[in-house]
């Protein structure tokens, strides 16, 4: 547990080190794309003056922290060597982060020393943990949350996983429950819930040494469901609960969100590339193309018209019968709707074993590039059983047009992220006996190997 | 694990490198402004060094330059002095010692200012070019005294600068008249003294510097009156205001010495000491009321 906290404070100070520096770097490496982008991170105070202050420098306001940072480098490319969300090969995907980096750099003008990422696969698992501690004081002050972080009874974590966010969601104080920040406040005992999101720390480790690969410092790595449904869901959805589905290509994220905080998080193996293999396989066509065909012609409900609306494909082989062929748009939605229905079905047995149907409000956002297949709100709100809509991603100072649609749900919210990273377990300092404990026995250790 | 040849889009690794280590601001500085000035320094100091460039530039500058001085334009071709009397403004004319006509981009104004301020009789001057004439106008300085000593007469002004020689005191004679060795360096204290002859003023020769550190003023009839080192002026004045009661100087007295304050003491002409005497010895027996 150690290491870990160890490895995520690095990364923190990593973030810090890139925060002074102004520039930090932003990917996503999915399954079918490489996106990057570079922030400009201003120096400047924390604290904005009050909107429509006479010397506000920006009118609207802070912006959850938005205000700070600006895009000044956007590149995607076609991603390599990932499957499932998680690296594959991992010179072919280093090729990838080479093309999109020196892209967005080359759109910043500035070179970028520290990276931001966000990992989609890796098989995410949430836990809640829970812990108690009585005040020393009558006052909460940080300490305190922080032994009561560290007196939270921690979840079975199996070997070879690695925690990726540790975010207390839930403060109580006394009989007082659901507060969003106890310090400060007066009582005598706190108890506090934490989330904990574990992933395949083979899959971190790799995403880290694929960064490093490329002169790249890893200052920190976010899940991907996390980063969506940052960017995705709008402030009442947060607050309320809202469920965000990421259907990227190789895996669809899920994240459930109720007060402001990250709940659950889970991921279905399976995503748009699985889409477009079936159809490759059902049409005999070859993968691009496939893609092709489903980004033009792709769709989830049938209609009458869809009959006679002729899909002319073929197969370059030469073979002239081979190589004309056509399909009505009919039997392209029926290669591509059961598909559709089962990653469906295992993102609503993932909300269902979360308990989403619990929350105060059920909606549910399907955000990234598998989402915009045409008529899948509807097909997702009857297979979800709630309201569903479509979510782009805030808008950002300086992202380009191109980059702001449903598939940079994930990258956006990185951005937002790092101008504005929560506070997680690793943020509050150890219990200061802990500490006391271990430089004395360092000291003890010490006059031992030098008497 | 296919292997890609030359083909592929993405950047190779020593391409992803160099292109970072271009894009780091430093360097990126230094290769676009920093080696060009460099080289641009670099260029002019071996074409410099190359023997007779330097001096053919300059020679060609100097040139450039003297074209550009000996336009027409900036010719002045008279001299026009303005204030005070005829030999003042000749003098001033000989202390600018101007070849004319000059380029106006040649003279130096300030210095030319400075040689017509050195002059002693000069006590302000203003130098403009105009319409291809210099043009100095010149305050000249008040004479306020006459001084005159072992090297003959000079007339001096009021702060003690000494202005010209004067052949005689016949050729000024509205000035008054100091005398005697260091005389020259306690003007104003003389002119204060002068000041405060009062009524006396008309009567007053001039005043004579004794031993280098008082004054005796000396009347025309040959009377002198003993100043003190200090507060001259002021016994000066009780000099004139003793003369207007007692009409002092009318009387048969040599000297008034007013050295001492508060005990004034007079010498007599021996005619009068001697029938003074008589008299004090008559009176002894007789009246002494009838003094």
């Amino acid at each position: 547990m150690t290491d870990l906290y160890q490895m995520q404070r690095g990364m923190r100070a990593m973030r810090r080190a890139a925060n002074a520096r102004g520039v930090i770097a932003i990917l996503d490496i999915g399954t079918s794309k490489v996106g990057c982008f570079v922030l400009r991170v201003d120096e400047g105070p924390e604290t904005v003056p009050a909107p429509g202050a006479a010397n506000d420098p920006h009118p609207v306001g802070p912006m959850a922290g938005q205000a700070r940072v600006r895009v000044i480098g956007a590149a995607a490319t076609r991603s390599r060597g990932v499957r499932f969300g998680e690296i594959e090969a991992m010179r072919d995907t280093e090729r990838a982060i080479r093309t999109a980096v020196q892209a967005a750099q080359k759109m910043a003008g500035v070179r970028v020393d520290h990276a931001i990422a966000c990992i989609a696969g890796g098989a995410p698992e949430s836990f809640i943990a829970s812990g108690e501690v009585a005040l020393e004081d009558e006052r909460c002050t940080e300490a305190d949350v922080a032994r009561a972080l560290a007196a939270c009874d921690l979840p079975p974590i199996a070997e070879g996983r690695h925690v990726l966010h540790a975010q207390p969601v839930h403060f109580a104080l006394d009989h007082r429950v659901g507060l969003r920040d106890p310090r400060g406040q007066l009582g005598a005992r706190l108890a506090v819930d934490m989330h904990l999101l574990t992933v395949d720390a083979a899959a971190v480790g790799n995403l880290s040494r694929a960064l490093r690969r490329c002169d790249l410092e890893l200052a920190g790595v976010v899940s991907g469901a996390y980063a969506a449904g940052l960017s995705a869901l709008v402030e009442d959805e947060q607050e309320l609960g809202a469920a965000c589905v990421d259907v990227g290509g190789g895996a669809t994220g899920v994240s459930i969100f109720v007060k402001r905080h990250m709940v659950h998080a889970g991921c279905v193996r399976m995503g748009g590339d699985h889409v477009t293999s079936d159809i490759s396989k059902g049409l005999g066509v070859p993968l691009g193309q496939a893609e092709r065909i489903k980004n033009l012609h792709g769709g989830v409900q049938a209609t009458g018209k869809d009959d006679r609306e002729m899909i002319a494909f073929g197969g370059g082989t030469g073979d002239w019968e081979h190589d004309a062929r056509t399909a009505s748009r009919t039997e392209l939605i029926g290669i591509m709707r059961p598909r559709v229905e089962e990653i469906l079905e295992e993102a609503a047995g993932v909300l269902g074993r979360a308990g989403f149907d619990a929350l105060p409000s059920r909606a549910i956002v399907l955000t990234g590039g598998g989402s915009l297949i045409p008529g899948l709100p509807e097909l997702a709100g009857r297979i979800l059983g709630h309201p569903v809509r479509l979510g782009r991603p805030l808008r950002m100072r300086g992202v380009p047009q191109a980059h702001s649609g449903g598939a940079y749900a994930a990258l956006v919210g990185l951005a937002l992220f790092a101008a504005h990273p929560q506070d997680e377990w690793w943020d509050f300092d150890l219990p200061a006996d802990a500490r006391s404990g271990r430089s004395l026995r360092r000291a003890l250790r010490w006059m031992r190997d030098n008497w | 694990m296919r292997q890609v040849g030359g083909g592929d889009y993405a950047p190779s690794r020593i391409a992803y490198r160099l292109n970072r280590i271009w894009l780091t601001p430093a360097l990126r500085w230094l290769v676009r402004v920093g080696l060009p000035l460099a080289l641009l320094a670099g260029a002019a100091a071996l074409w410099l060094a190359l023997d007779g460039n330097a001096a053919r530039l300059s020679a060609g500058a100097a040139d450039l330059r003297r074209a550009v001085e000996d336009r027409p334009g900036f010719r002045v071709g008279a001299l026009e002095v303005a204030g005070g009397p005829a030999d003042l403004r000749a003098e001033v004319e000989g202390a600018l010692a101007l070849e004319l006509p000059e380029s106006s981009l040649r003279l130096d104004l300030p210095a030319l200012r400075a040689a017509v301020l050195a002059l002693p009789r000069v006590e302000a001057a203003v130098l403009r070019v105009a319409g291809g004439t210099l043009r100095a106008e010149v305050t000249p300085r008040a004479p306020a005294i006459l001084h005159r000593d072992a090297d003959g007469l000079a007339a001096y002004d009021a702060e003690g600068r000494r202005l010209m020689t004067v052949p005689s005191r016949a050729a000024r004679p509205d000035l008054p008249l100091i005398a005697g060795a260091g005389g020259a360096d306690a003007i104003p204290e003389a002119l204060a003294v002068l000041d405060a002859a009062g009524s006396m003023a008309p009567r007053l020769a001039g005043l004579t510097r004794i031993g280098r550190r008082r004054w005796d003023a000396v009347l025309t009839s040959g009377q002198r009156i003993l100043l003190p080192e200090r507060g001259a002026p002021a016994a000066m004045r009780r000099a004139a205001a003793m003369d207007d009661g007692r009409r002092l100087t009318r009387r048969a007295v040599t000297h008034l010495d007013l050295r001492l304050p508060g005990a004034p003491v007079i010498r007599m002409t021996e005619d009068a000491a001697a029938a003074l005497a008589a008299r004090r010895a008559g009176i002894d027996d007789e009246d002494p009321s009838a003094l």
